[in-house]
């Protein structure tokens, strides 16, 4: 499947396509990651998205919809901490009906993830990192799934396994 | 999110379906916030300071790749030599003075200089030259493509050939130009 980069008119911020993995077949959905417009805020739900994303408005916020499809499958509030050339996940939510047994679509969180650190690689580039703070039963989740190394209570990726992550991620047939 | 709520989460879903589908809120107290960024803050000083050489380039070329892909989607025209403005951001990634870059991919330092002072366009082996050297981190299609939109607008903005031109076009279609 030929994945196609799209963007809008806006000189501001470039949104990338993803790759997504129907469950069913197996085959690969083109993924949108952007930020989150106000108007979004009318659709995202507590039901759906669990957190309280209003309070968010003020930070980066990003959601992650299938090309050609508006609606959200997934959204992400990240947090620069430029002093130590790092980007903090503080919240990511996949959609309710897209977690668990009875997903659809797989490689939302990782793909949210790894677009962290992409825009950790573009802004910090050979420093880059990318940070959460786990709850702790999900800790080892994080580090065996994302490949995330342990920091006091927080995790952190970097370097060989940061581009490992951007690798698994790609959003086009160039490999890096 | 209270914990209550994460309880109602964790009820519902194993722990692995959780870290595959959130990232939960830190509750963490002042001292707890503090000593977790000390931590993150020592952990990845430690990092940094045993990066591998490669490594580190590796982390200067993915970031040079990430701002052309993000400078070749976007619409906007940073001006003519950008090309030549990325090839010697990317020769600066490397470390390596001009001459040994053109040592290295078989060119003469005269070339090289043509190529980034925008006086000559590199030829396509050229740039898949630049694309093994990178080890298809920055693929000879993201050069292509600087030298493509620098053509393009060129080609959209050349009002002076256009004028030169006309005198050539004996005959335009007739098109009602109200519908253009």
């Amino acid at each position: 499947m030929i994945v196609r980069k799209v963007y809008k008119n806006s000189k501001l911020f470039v949104p990338l396509c993803m790759l997504l993995r129907v469950v069913a077949t197996g085959r690969f959905l083109g993924a949108v990651i952007e930020p989150v417009e106000e108007a979004d805020y009318k659709t995202i739900k507590k039901k759906s998205f669990f957190f309280d994303w209003n309070a968010e408005k003020d930070g980066m916020t990003y959601k992650l919809r299938a090309n050609g499809d508006r609606g959200i499958l997934g959204l992400m509030s990240v947090a620069y901490f430029d002093e130590e050339q790092r980007i903090n996940i503080r919240l990511l939510a996949v959609a309710k009906e897209q977690v668990g047994v009875g997903k659809k679509i797989d490689g939302i969180a990782g793909n949210l993830i790894a677009f962290a650190a992409r825009m950790s690689s573009n802004r910090y580039g050979e420093l880059a990192a990318v940070s959460l703070i786990p709850k702790t039963a999900l800790r080892k989740h994080y580090m065996d799934k994302y490949g995330f190394q342990p920091a006091g209570r927080g995790l952190f990726i970097f370097g060989s396994t940061l581009y490992a992550l951007l690798n698994e991620y790609r959003y086009d047939s160039q490999p890096i | 999110m209270t914990h209550n709520q994460y309880d109602i989460l964790a009820a519902e879903f194993a722990p692995e379906e959780l870290a595959d589908g959130y990232v939960f809120p830190a509750e963490l107290s002042k001292t707890e916030q503090l000593e977790t960024e000390a931590a993150l803050a020592a952990a990845l000083t430690a990092c940094r300071q045993a990066m591998t050489p490669e490594v580190r380039l590796k982390g200067a070329l993915l970031q040079l790749r990430f701002q052309m892909e993000d400078y070749l989607v976007k619409p906007a025209y940073q001006g003519q030599g950008v090309f030549g403005g990325y090839l010697k951001r990317y020769i600066d990634c490397l470390k390596k003075t001009r001459a040994e870059f053109a040592r290295e991919i078989d060119i003469t330092p005269s070339e090289l200089s043509q190529y980034i002072n925008h006086h000559r366009r590199p030829p396509q082996n050229v740039l898949i030259r630049l694309e093994l050297h990178s080890r298809g981190t920055i693929p000879a299609t993201f050069w292509y493509r600087l030298l493509e939109k620098e053509c393009l607008h060129e080609l959209e903005t050349n009002m002076v050939l256009r004028e030169d031109q006309a005198k050539y076009v004996k005959r335009a279609t007739e098109t009602d130009d109200a519908c253009a």
